[in-house]
């Protein structure tokens, strides 16, 4: 086949160049149709039941996201009139927002009073009080009604939040900006603070454009820079920049004429092309450089060089792709684009840099001929230095290998698993100091839904959500929940003189029914409309939970669920909100990691045996893989870098990537033991093989090392894993894999 | 698709033959005395009807309320519910005056008993619709200023647009209401409500229909944009003049519907 390429190729260049620049224009002619998603619920898998759960509710109740603005006036309390000033215009500039379906403060909730002639429903706050008594007289009331303290007035009444519900079709970036203008307006003495899954999504837009913009020059520098150290030609840098950049352009474009859009972690993408592929460039050009050495005919030259380097840059592009489309197993979207389309990119990378790359240096001048010889060697001594350490201590070597292994898997069960996006972001970031503030003094900003379907107007299901929600707040993570039914406890004990121990779900479906008319005629439909629908057929029951980690809010999720499957069977309860997206964000992670990590270990291990004709080899060329994975994991456990969705993807990559270097050390090896030489095949092949091995595993490393200036946390580390990863696997297959070869060849001739 | 287009054009042409200024208004009356008129207007001396209540939300679904209701002049209205069954027997009785808030009392027959309701809970919503109680009741010809907009006609019926804008001291939800006045009626058929922030909040539609010497309105709908929700009223069995005894607006005939 390298043959077929390299005479089509060298016969009809112009062609190919025209065809390969044919190709990238059709495909990157998609990029202005590329968009960014911000919605973090995009990232979920669409037949997960809390996704679907979450759609309905939207449909019911047109809107779930929360936003939460909480001022502080921590010299005094917010009852004075200026901040009460400030709570009423801040309230009032919120609900008129197109796409904020309902704002809840103290500027519009209502106290439910009980008289002796009947009850009464007040709003606390119309308009600013205009005498100290007044003012007093609120804070009074305000906290006699013990319905609203820790949600809209912290209980030491010196916080207070503005509770805005979104619709399910708002403009979340356009909306969180109003805000931050109205922050900016209102500041001062009172400080302000804005949270809320919106603003998350808003600063991970902005994000994920800042990565994109900052990240890609980035790495081309980098890349730049590696290439003229390891090749020192303006055509060897230019070239494989040349193809990587036409494949990113190519699978970029790809983006936009399939429809998928830039999320976390897909922004990556163009930075890990950019790694992965230009380490192909680097091996034809050094190819042909050393071709050159024997031939001064350029024709010759090249197709020699794809005759020898085609299969070993095929194989490792194949086997990066297999590593890539292993996430294709994961039931997450966002890893199923991540993967396709990574591994179309290494294809185009590796199309262009075979085909385009020699059919332009077939049409370039001859370059200078450079006599560079045994610079390297200090290096070239290192690594007969070490082949020959190898050979002596190879059972050290092996043992040592297992103890450093076992050692690492201690750290795996320690991994903490973190799903939460709030923790994406950057401890110091505002969004963490608003989302710290608001779990510290008020009622928190994660939330739980629990839909209900049903008879609502009845007492089975109201005592069936009063339960769930003193289920719920039996846990300190929770902040407030509320629902319809305890507004009826509120309604029925006004209906009985304020007796507090009326505040219960009345006797009977009637009862239920009539205390929510007295309602309507007293206060409105408006008031609960969140809650329930027209037809009193759907209705939830709300929690805001303070942030917790993730372990903690799946605990507390599946313990909910497991208690309404206990008591309520026969109700149709179904749960949702970002708390139990992050616990089943998790599991997914968990368990299709798994997966896709033994698929990708197999594949690789079967295209070994497939190359090698040999099951003890596919097996070897695994083995420095599972050892960098476990490496990998064990790290994280060790120094708590928390497994989210990037940290997850990075054993599907090392797998893709680091076989590449049991691959070349393997065909090397394989070579060697045919020849006759003073050197034991295993020193020259570590002689030979090492410095490039070495060379891609610092390319590729340095590559990624670029996404520690990403603005997510978790890329950050993904980032420093990579790199690190890289290196050890590189050393990985120079010394323990390369120990175990010596152990075959021993058995293989005995 | 045919019959589309036509249909357009035959809007299109309505619109043509509608609205070309109708110059030929009698006599022009001003605002004030338009409000005057829809103020002291003939009223039946009593009413019985059944009310159907559609109560429809932002997709279309609908929950449907029944009510028996009993009013004299425009000072008292009793009402029982009929459905839902879960509030049957439930009623509502209010008596207004000229010179204070009305009074306002509701019977549960669950709780057995009689609740007033709160003088000041006027943006209460009236049987948990988007009528709130100031727009069930008769707004005060003094509370108001009046300004003549326009003449303008509604499905073929000229109108006098109105606007009125409250005084000082007066408790409303809204900051403007403008009505569309039918001058052969003497009632608004349509009218537009506007929030204290001067957003236009509720649209309301009425359909008048005449029996005897009386306009009465057959069905109203009010419609809330913001929530999308929206509120029929249909008034069936509609007996006039029938002779009420006055003292079927008392508090203990609320306990047994009549």
């Amino acid at each position: 086949m390298n043959t077929f390429i390299a005479k089509y190729v060298l016969d009809y260049p112009k062609t190919i160049i025209i065809i390969s620049i044919l190709i990238t224009v059709i495909l990157a002619s998609g990029i202005r149709n590329v968009r960014i998603e911000e919605d973090l619920k995009e990232m979920l898998p669409e037949d997960l039941p809390s996704r679907q759960a979450l759609n309905k509710l939207d449909d019911v109740f047109g809107g779930s996201d929360v936003m939460l603005i909480a001022i502080a006036n921590e010299n005094e309390t917010i009852f004075n009139k200026g901040t009460l000033a400030k709570i009423i215009a801040l309230t009032d500039s919120m609900d008129v927002i197109p796409g904020i379906t309902k704002v809840t403060s103290l500027a519009t909730a209502k106290q439910i009073k009980g008289q002796e002639w009947g009850m009464e429903v007040i709003p606390f706050l119309e308009e600013v009080p205009t005498t100290k008594d007044d003012v007093d007289n609120l804070s009074k009331i305000f906290f006699e009604d013990s319905l609203y303290v820790g949600t809209i007035v912290s209980a030491d009444g010196k916080y207070a939040s503005i509770i805005a519900v979104l619709s399910d079709d708002a403009e979340t970036s356009e909306i969180s900006d109003i805000a931050t203008r109205l922050k900016a307006q209102f500041e001062g003495p009172e400080k302000i603070y804005l949270s809320g899954l919106p603003v998350v999504m808003t600063h991970s837009t902005k994000n994920i454009r800042g990565d994109i913009q900052k990240l890609i020059p980035f790495v081309l520098l980098v890349v730049i820079l590696i290439l003229y150290l390891s090749l020192r030609t303006i055509s060897s840098v230019i070239l494989p920049l040349l193809a990587t950049i036409m494949a990113v352009l190519c699978m970029v474009g790809m983006m936009g004429h399939i429809g998928e859009p830039f999320m976390l972690v897909s922004n990556i993408m163009p930075v890990v092309l950019v790694a992965v592929g230009v380490a192909y460039g680097i091996h034809v050009m050094a190819a042909y450089h050393e071709e050159l050495l024997f031939t001064s005919e350029k024709k010759v030259a090249l197709s020699k060089t794809i005759e020898h380097i085609g299969t070993p840059v095929l194989m490792a592009a194949v086997t990066t792709m297999v590593g890539f489309l292993s996430l294709m197993t994961a039931p997450l979207p966002v890893f199923l684009i991540f993967g396709t389309l990574l591994a179309f990119g290494v294809f185009l990378s590796l199309l262009f840099t075979l085909t385009m790359i020699p059919a332009i240096l077939l049409l370039l001048p001859l370059p200078k001929k450079k006599t560079v010889k045994n610079r390297e060697g200090l290096l070239d001594k290192l690594l007969i230095g070490l082949g020959n350490y190898i050979l002596s201590f190879r059972k050290a070597i092996i043992l040592f290998g297992i103890v450093l292994t076992i050692i690492f898997a201690f750290g795996i069960p320690k991994i903490n698993i973190e799903m939460n996006p709030l923790t994406f972001f950057p401890e110091t970031s505002d969004l963490r100091q608003a989302n710290a503030f608001v779990d510290e003094h008020l009622a928190g900003s994660l939330n739980i839904n629990l839909l209900f379907e049903g008879d609502i107007q009845s007492t089975k299901m109201l005592r069936a959500m009063d339960s769930v929600q003193q289920f719920l707040e039996q846990y300190p993570e929770t902040g407030t929940t509320m629902s319809l039914a305890t507004i009826v406890k509120k309604i029925n004990r006004s209906l009985h003189a304020d007796d507090p121990s009326f505040e219960i779900i009345p006797e009977n479906n009637e009862a239920v029914a009539q205390a929510i008319l007295l309602y309507n005629m007293s206060g409105s439909p408006e008031d609960y409309e969140q809650f329930v629908d027209n037809s009193f057929e759907n209705t939830q029951v709300t929690a805001l939970m303070k942030s917790a980690g993730t372990n903690r809010i799946a605990q507390i999720a599946n313990q909910t669920k497991q208690y309404c499957q206990d008591n309520f069977q026969d109700i149709s309860i179904e749960i949702t909100g970002l708390t139990v997206f992050i616990k089943d964000l998790a599991q997914i992670v968990v368990t299709s990691q798994a997966r896709s990590l033994v698929i990708a270990l197999l594949a690789v291990a079967l295209l070994a045996w497939l190359t090698y004709r040999s099951w003890k080899i596919g097996i070897l060329a695994i083995i420095p893989l599972s050892v960098t994975i476990i490496f990998n994991f064990g790290l994280m456990g060790f120094t708590g870098i928390d497994l989210s969705i990037p940290t997850a993807m990075i054993s599907s990559i090392i797998i893709g990537i680091g076989v590449d270097f049991s691959f070349h050390l393997l065909s090397r090896y394989k070579l060697e033991l045919q020849k006759e030489h003073s050197l034991s095949p295993i020193v020259r092949t570590i002689r030979t093989v090492g410095k490039p091995i070495l060379f891609n595993a610092i390319a590729t490393g340095f590559g990624f090392i670029v996404l520690m200036v990403s603005g997510f946390v978790p890329l950050r580390f993904m980032g420093l894993l990579i790199f690190l990863t890289m290196l050890f696997c590189a050393f990985g297959a120079l010394t323990i894999l390369a120990a175990s070869l010596t152990f075959i060849k021993q058995n293989k001739g005995a | 698709m045919n019959k589309l287009i036509l249909l357009l054009f035959g809007i299109l042409l309505l619109g043509i033959v509608a609205f070309p200024g109708n110059a030929n208004a009698q006599e022009k009356l001003t605002a004030n005395q338009i409000m005057e008129r829809v103020d002291t207007r003939t009223y039946p001396v009593d009413m019985t009807a059944m009310m159907t209540m559609n109560l429809i939300d932002k997709k279309g679904k609908t929950r449907i309320q029944v009510t028996k209701t009993f009013r004299m002049s425009d000072k008292k209205q009793i009402m029982w519910f009929l459905q839902p069954a879960n509030i049957k027997g439930s009623s509502f009785l209010r008596l207004s005056y000229d010179d204070r808030d009305d009074d306002m009392w509701i019977y549960l027959p669950a709780f057995g008993k009689v609740r007033r309701i709160a003088s000041h809970a006027k943006s209460g919503s009236f049987m948990g619709s988007d009528f709130t109680f100031e727009d069930m009741g008769d707004r005060k010809l003094k509370n108001y200023t009046y300004d003549w907009i326009k003449e303008e006609k509604i499905e073929g019926i000229k109108c006098h647009v109105v606007e009125s804008l409250p005084t000082e001291d007066v408790s409303t939800d809204y900051s403007k209401i403008i009505s569309w006045v039918r001058l052969d009626a003497d009632l608004a058929i349509k009218e537009e409500f506007y929030d204290k922030k001067g957003n236009l909040k509720k649209i309301k539609t009425v359909k008048l229909e005449k029996m005897a010497k009386y306009w009465v309105p057959a069905l109203m709908l009010m419609e809330n944009l913001k929530s999308k929700h929206k509120t029929e009223m249909i008034f069936s069995e509609i007996l006039l003049d029938t002779g009420l005894d006055e003292k079927v607006f008392k508090s203990n005939y609320m306990k047994r519907i009549h």
